[in-house]
């Protein structure tokens, strides 16, 4: 019933309607969200008059009718084998579920409410764009996980998030870790929805990385099946902090993914890697933004993209590299493969460099797979679309090599295989 | 097992082959010689099936089936192997990956079972010791990196491999040492049955020493222009091609 009450309104006015329920329900958070609230007012939501959102347009997903409350869950959708750990955040339809987590005393999760009134300051004044403020605004139970001074996780900590509600749902989990001094974590966030509806996750995750802090991420969009994501991944570096973070996306509607590392201090090195599947009509958008606001960092980017059918795809990696910032190392590089003559890719790279000693490279292709490759491997016996497959396989190994978990490396091997 | 009957082909606007003519019968060995540019390595892409080139005139009979419109896969299957004169590199594949679904192809167009893997690692250890090829070189990128030799030596297990009704080697030779050569060529060689036919491409006499050929064709402007025996090889290797250009170029002129 839900559903129809809702129906007629805008989604403005649910929004509204929604966000004062989540502010009277959590006094502590209230004047925080009620800025970022207000500035998503302000801003709304993105079109494609905005510079950044030029090749995405929301309008499609946007002019549908979403619930923005909580449903149980209708289906349980168990997660693969390699996302079951002792470690295993859940999240469901609207909330985090922290219990029977078999935690050490050097790891603490609490909902971000019970949080200092200085993290909370700062935590609720760093995002600028207006799908993050937004999810700020209404992520009601956001969780804060802080990896103690000196840990050293052996085992991935493992974060599910699933969408299975009883009508199309708009969703807004926000997740914030912070590693202390001198630790070292890898996470892994796997989004899923059922194929029942197609809701929307707006999404985001933020990493404080002390000095010292040694970070894996890995972000997988391989289960959204008609669903759409929208995701906001910040990393913060403090001095001598290292983080890689890789996002494969393979699955949704539409999906745009913002990636932000900002390398704050001296010694901080990162790197990031993606790699997508684009297939049927789904469109797949990665915005990355390393900003190397010190002295002495570097970064490391490579995006891979395969797109087949109608798909398509936007890749914008920023570079910013600030006065200061003498002795930046910076390389981005962006290869897609076209799978189909309707597919399409639209790739910008983008240097903001106001240092003068600074290496920085960077590249995008777009092409097609090659066709000497493929006569060599079809006069072997191997037909057109085995060898085609044994080629994206290829395109795609550069990245998932790279993936330090076994079981999640022959997963993704598996998954990309076509 | 192969006939090939007044062929035309072009690429784009350009007639590469001007009317080839060419029998191959079972347990033959077949030389094509002739100046750079003449159209070998075309006639070889030909009948591997390279789409590229455009067929527009004759007739190309594999065991009795016309094979002009045969897809490059299916011409494999069928029993025929090209070693590339060029070889490419192929990054994030390796000749054993690629291998093991191409072993098994061929196998299944012939009614075979698919080879398990403690029989396919048994293949190809017998195969790699023909060559005299190290795994860890089959294990890496396909040629990437790989010497000249190395890409040669390569081709030739690929053919080892697949047991080819027609091999064609297309300057097979080139880049490889003496012993090397020789390696090669007893590979080659061992290979060899009353069953099967090879077709060398080659611009020196050296290989002929090993791989010795029932015919030695001459290629040249897109035609094959003069046949012999292996002594016709001697006679080139000897002479050079001016005295065959003449000849033909009177003819025609
Ligand atoms: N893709 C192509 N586009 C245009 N011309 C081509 C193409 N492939 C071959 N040719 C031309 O066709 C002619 C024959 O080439 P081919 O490679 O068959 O010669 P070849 O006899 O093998 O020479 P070599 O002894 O140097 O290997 C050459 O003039 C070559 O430039
Ligand atoms: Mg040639």
């Amino acid at each position: 019933m839900m559903n129809s009450a809702i129906a007629n309104i805008s989604l403005f006015d649910s929004l509204r309607a929604r966000f004062a329920e989540i502010s009277d329900s959590n006094p502590v958070l209230k004047p925080y969200i009620e800025k970022n609230f207000q500035n998503f007012l302000a801003k709304g939501f993105p079109t494609i008059k905005n510079e950044e959102w030029k090749y995405t347009d929301l309008q499609k997903i946007l002019n549908r009718n979403y619930s923005l409350r909580s449903s149980s869950p209708t289906q349980s959708i168990s997660p693969k084998a390699f996302l079951q750990n002792a470690l295993h955040i859940s999240f469901v339809n609207s909330a985090f579920n922290t219990d029977n987590l078999a935690l050490s005393k050097n790891i603490s999760i609490q909902p971000l409410s019970q949080t200092t009134q200085e993290r909370l300051d700062k935590y609720f004044s760093i995002h600028q764009n207006a799908l993050a403020q937004l999810n700020s605004a209404m992520a009601e139970n956001a969780l804060l996980i802080t990896i103690k001074k000196n840990t050293h996780l052996q085992e991935p900590i493992i974060v599910t998030y699933t969408i299975s509600p009883d009508s199309p749902c708009m969703v807004f989990p926000r997740l914030l870790v912070v590693m202390e001094e001198n630790t070292s974590a890898s996470f892994i966030e796997s989004f899923s929805a059922d194929g029942l509806h197609a809701s929307l996750i707006v999404s985001s995750t933020e990493f404080y990385l002390q000095q010292n802090a040694n970070l894996i991420h890995y972000l997988l969009q391989l289960d959204l099946q008609q669903s759409s994501h929208i995701s906001h991944t910040a990393i913060f570096h403090e001095q001598k902090s290292n983080s890689s973070t890789t996002v494969f996306t393979g699955s949704g509607e539409l999906v745009r993914n913002n990636l932000l590392i900002d390398l704050l201090s001296q010694y901080s090195e990162t790197t990031l890697y993606g790699l997508y599947f684009g297939n049927k009509t789904s469109h797949i958008d990665n915005h990355t933004t390393v900003r190397h606001a010190v002295s002495n960092s570097l970064s490391n980017e490579l995006y891979k993209g395969i797109i087949n059918d109608e798909a398509s795809a936007v890749f914008n990696g920023k570079i910013i590299v600030q006065p200061d910032a003498q002795k930046t190392n910076a390389f981005q590089s962006n290869k897609n493969i076209l799978l189909s003559p309707n597919a399409t890719v639209n790739a910008k790279p983008q240097l903001e460099i106001f240092a003068n000693d600074v290496k920085c490279s960077h590249g995008a292709t777009t092409g097609r797979l090659d066709e000497e490759a493929l006569f060599y491997l079809r006069s072997r016996g191997i037909d057109k679309i085995q060898a085609q497959a044994i080629l994206v396989k290829a395109f795609a190994h550069e990245i998932i090599e790279n993936v330090h978990l076994p079981e999640l490396q022959t997963y993704l091997a598996e998954h990309f295989q076509n | 097992m192969l006939v090939i009957d007044n062929i035309h082909a072009r690429i784009g606007e350009k007639e590469i082959l001007r009317g080839v003519t060419l029998e191959v019968k079972a347990g033959e060995v077949h030389a094509i010689m002739g100046p750079n540019g003449s159209g070998k390595s075309t006639l070889a892409s030909v009948l591997a099936g390279r789409e590229e080139y455009e067929i527009t005139e004759g007739s190309i009979l594999f065991n009795g089936k016309n094979i002009a419109d045969m897809s490059p896969e299916d011409r494999a299957r069928e029993g025929i192997f090209l070693a590339f004169q060029y070889p490419i590199e192929i990054p994030g594949v390796s000749t054993i990956n690629f291998m093991k679904t191409a072993v098994n192809e061929v196998r299944k167009h012939r009614g075979l079972e698919p080879l398990d893997a403690p029989a396919f690692l048994q293949l190809m250890k017998e195969k790699m010791e023909l060559v005299e090829i190290s795994q860890s070189l089959l294990k890496r990128s396909l040629n990437e990196g790989f010497s000249g030799g190395e890409k040669k030596r390569n081709e030739i297990f690929q053919m080892a491999m697949l047991e080819p009704k027609l091999a064609i080697l297309d300057e097979t030779d080139s880049g490889l040492d003496i012993d090397a050569l020789k390696i090669v060529a007893n590979g080659v060689n061992k290979l060899r049955n009353k069953d099967n036919a090879i077709i060398v491409v080659t611009h020196y006499q050296r290989l002929l020493d090993y791989i010795v050929p029932d015919f030695v064709h001459v290629l040249y402007n897109g035609k094959i222009v003069k046949t012999g025996t292996k002594e016709l090889a001697l006679e080139l290797e000897a002479k050079g091609y001016d005295w065959i250009k003449n000849e033909y170029n009177n003819v025609n002129a």
